[in-house]
């Protein structure tokens, strides 16, 4: 087990390697200059020639992309992630201060889709083609086919506007949580029912479930001991892999709700060029992703006893 | 333990690690120091009319406590993050009111004393003395004197340039040549220009003088923390992006505002900032970008709301690339500036929250308007000047404009009507919509013959405005590929910028109004009205021609 993480581990070092360096390469290829876009991020705000050309040379902008990468490189290896060309601040105080909200967020709705979407799928796929079956199947298309943006406008005009329950937006632990959280996690929710009702009918056919049912074993304690546990793992694959996924999908669901997470910042920061910003966000994001994925593939283990890791 | 219950310590797990992960959040506010504010209103001293006339400050307006003070905190709702932390050069917008300058401008647009009792320019403009109001302190108690003022520009000096969200901060651009600045003696400050700036009284005025308690200042130029002002609010807390919490200044020397306690929400979701003030969440939004034409039309009539539209120094022009075809033909630009139906633009696309385009200058600071700038609308006579420069054939052309303006700033809408029209002309309008760096690329490229472009004008300056319209190395000839070149434009705008009278400067502004108009490198669509509204629970929110909210007239009404 520790040399398989200690591998896993290692292999996280090139990962980020490569992605910060798509994050360079693209951001580049995009276009536009980060020093203008820095000079005139204020509204209308136009800068001349000559204070751009001072920007760049401060910042080591007229130097080729790769001298500037490994620039950029060994400073971030040092843990000196370098300073936001839009807002002067260091890009590490930037991002720890405000990723943690957007984890707060994305986990949240994770557990929302799994203590809605497991219990749900497993409900229709124990009852499969009866009215349960149909109506949850409408319902996970239906919540399927709406955008999180959507959504999220809805709930808010919903239990902000009209019925006054939830606030429309802003930071904290209470009701300002819920809503974001429903607009992000209610695909993956949708999904995660699908998932379960699939392997459920699945599971149901195997021969171990019929012995089981032909010792005897009562519904509820074949369906828990039997079905649920080898129902479950496509599942959690898919959550696992939906939690990346949901911290790039909450940038979005931030907005709207005025979440004070990492997504107006990298807005921000795409539509303004700032390679320092994106570059720190990739290399976070990737090892958010990767530290993510593994702790899935170690839940294997407690899910399923046969699974072996290395 | 049978297999659902199994998740629960995993799930118990994540939820401990959710709360220590928004601990982490809420704990990483920026240390909320007591600080000071600004605002840059229009102090009601003296208008300085021509560029260096030397006024005499009036009695600093007494201390009035006000009669009913309210103590509940007012929530209001932003567009935009307007305090940015110690690296910027400000700290905070002048929206918040926290900081004060040497030079604000009023209603109008014209320079006015707010910290500095009067100026003086020597008669070969490379000398600007300023005396400073005197018995002024910083919130920190520090007092503001020559001492700190010097310190104030030495700073901007040595972090220029600086990036700021708000304007980006540079000598040049602030104050010109500057050589120098000294302390003449505690109460007087005297600059040294290398090269005449007759203007700097309007290019300095509100956030390049900006004026902190140099308490704050770190090594580097940036602030050790919130730092210490004159305005009548301070900022006792901020989160990036959050919010930033304002109280009055009890010891502000000018009118103190009517309210304590002020929170400035950000909410950059327009949907949000509505259904926020619909909820009762805030008491009203405001600033930039607070409500878009749509959304205040929507909002008037509802119970319980006003909604305001306030003329703002922001105006929408049409830029012509003019050292290229098809548009380096005078007429064409001619015929297009004719057939551009403004009213239609305001009354159909702006819902009517906008003026007309009058003239390059905003109608709002009418001392400079003229009638010779303002543009006709004749769609015969276009397409007479349109068949005389293209002799019967059709053209092409690409009007490129930024696709993330939303409905605040309907640019597409604007260009489908632009392109109707022009359709007319003989002129096979492309409309070409672009996400933001990619469209500043395009300007500076070239790649364009007809853009959008939004200007503001906030510190009054004729000059700021006519150098970057019509001179041939202006920033929308030069940096944006404009390429107007008229011989006459150039000298008169070098004209205006060494003349100190009035009225032959107004000559000189009105001269080049009707150059604008009869080259057309430039022509205005329209004045922005800034829409915001607000819930019965207030009163007294409206804009400043600087689009600076009144938070210092705002009062609780419930």
């Amino acid at each position: 087990m520790t040399g398989y993480l200690v591998r896993r581990l290692a292999a996280l070092i090139p990962t980020l390697i490569l992605v910060s360096m798509l994050a360079f390469g693209f951001t580049e290829l995009a276009g536009g200059d980060p020093a203008r876009e820095a000079a005139e991020q204020g509204d209308g705000d136009l800068a001349s020639d000559e204070l751009v050309a001072e920007l760049r040379s401060r910042w080591g902008l007229d130097d080729a992309l790769p001298v500037r990468y490994v620039h950029w490189l060994f400073d971030a290896v040092r843990g000196d992630l370098g300073e936001s060309y839009l807002s002067g601040r260091p890009v590490a105080d930037e991002l720890l201060a405000k990723y943690p909200a957007t984890l707060l967020l994305a986990l949240t709705a994770l557990i929302l889709a799994s203590i809605v979407g497991i219990p749900l799928g497993v409900l229709v796929g124990l009852n499969s083609n009866s009215w349960i079956d149909h109506l949850g199947r409408i319902g996970a298309v239906s919540i399927a086919a709406v955008p999180g943006f959507w959504l999220g406008l809805l709930l808010i005009v919903l239990f902000a506007e009209v019925l006054g329950l939830l606030p429309a937006g802003g930071f904290g632990l209470d009701g300002h949580l819920l809503l974001p959280a429903a607009a992000l996690g209610a695909l993956p929710a949708a999904t995660v029912t699908r998932l379960t009702r699939a392997s459920v009918l699945e599971v149901q056919s195997q021969d171990y479930v019929r012995t089981a049912q032909a010792k005897g074993l009562g519904p509820r304690l074949v369906a828990r001991r039997h079905i649920l546990p080898n129902a479950l793992v496509p599942s959690v694959t898919f959550l696992g892999l939906q939690f990346g996924h949901m911290v790039g999908g909450a940038i979005v669901i931030e907005s709207i709700f005025a979440w004070p997470g990492v997504g107006q910042v990298i807005l921000t920061a795409v539509s303004g060029r700032d390679i320092p910003v994106i570059a720190g966000f990739v290399l976070l994001s990737g090892l958010v992703y990767v530290v993510v994925n593994l702790a899935v593939d170690l839940f294997y283990v407690v899910l399923d006893p046969r699974v072996r890791l290395g | 333990m049978s297999f659902p219950f199994r998740f629960i310590p995993f799930l118990l797990a994540a939820l401990a690690l959710a709360a220590i992960a928004c601990g982490g959040a809420a704990s990483e506010a920026p240390a909320a120091t007591t600080a000071p504010s600004v605002a840059p209103t229009t102090v009601p001293v003296d208008t300085a009319t021509s560029v260096p006339a030397a006024p005499v400050a009036t009695p600093v307006p007494a201390t009035t406590q006000p009669a009913a003070v309210a103590e509940r905190e007012i929530v209001l709702a932003v567009s935009r993050k307007l305090a940015n932390g110690e690296q910027d050069p400000y700290f905070t917008h002048s929206s918040l009111m926290v900081w004060e300058s040497l030079v604000a401008v009023d209603g109008v647009l014209t320079p006015v004393l707010q910290l500095a009792e009067s100026w003086e320019v020597s008669e070969d403009a490379l000398s600007w003395t300023f005396d400073l109001r005197p018995g002024i302190s910083f919130t920190d108690g520090t007092p503001f004197n020559a001492d700190a003022a010097v310190a104030n520009i030495q700073r901007f000096m040595q972090i220029s340039p600086r990036p700021s969200p708000f304007f980006t901060f540079s000598t040049a651009r602030a104050f010109g040549d500057l050589g120098g600045v000294s302390k003449v003696d505690d109460d007087t400050m005297e600059f040294q220009l290398n090269t005449p700036n007759p203007s700097m009284v309007f290019t300095m005025s509100n956030f390049f003088s900006s004026m902190f308690s140099p308490a704050f200042f770190a090594e580097n130029g940036d602030f050790t923390g919130i730092p210490a002002a004159t305005g009548p609010f301070k900022l006792t807390d901020w989160k990036p992006d959050q919010f930033s919490l304002l109280e009055r200044n009890e010891d502000y020397w000018g009118k103190k505002p009517l309210v304590k306690n002020i929170r400035v929400r950000v909410i950059p979701d327009s949907g949000a900032r509505v259904s926020a003030l619909l909820a009762g969440e805030v008491d009203g939004v405001m600033e930039l970008g607070a409500l878009a034409p749509a959304e205040a039309k929507s909002l008037e009539g509802r119970d319980g709301i006003t909604v305001g539209a306030d003329p703002v120094s922001i105006s929408i022009y049409l830029a012509f690339a003019t050292d290229r075809p098809p548009f380096d033909n005078v007429e064409l630009r001619r015929a297009v500036a004719m057939a551009l139906d403004r009213e239609a633009i305001v009354d159909k696309l702006a819902l009517g929250y906008a003026t007309p385009g009058k003239s390059l200058f905003s109608p709002f600071a009418p001392q400079w308007l003229s009638p010779k700038g303002e543009p006709t609308f004749d769609q015969a006579q276009a397409q007479t000047l349109a068949t005389t420069a293209l002799g019967g054939e059709r053209v092409k052309a690409t009007l490129i404009f930024r696709s993330a303006t939303g409905q605040a700033r309907p640019y597409k809408a604007i260009g489908e009507l632009i392109q109707s029209e022009l359709g007319k002309l003989g002129i096979d309008l492309e409309l070409l919509s672009l996400e933001r760096a990619a469209e500043r690329e395009a300007q500076t490229s070239g790649n364009w013959n007809l853009r959008f472009a939004q200007q503001g004008w906030a510190n009054g300056d004729p000059d700021f405005l006519m150098a970057r319209f019509l001179s041939s190395d202006g920033l929308y000839n030069k940096g944006r590929k404009g390429g107007y070149n008229n011989p006459e434009a150039d000298r008169l705008v070098a004209e205006g910028q060494g003349e100190q009278d009035l009225a032959k400067r107004f000559a000189i502004y009105e001269r080049l109004q009707e150059i604008a108009v009869e080259d057309a490198p430039v022509t205005p669509l329209y004045h922005v009205h800034l829409t915001y509204a607000f819930r019965d629970t207030i009163a007294g929110l409206s804009h400043r021609v600087t689009y600076q909210p009144t938070l210092d007239e705002i009062r609780l009404v419930k």
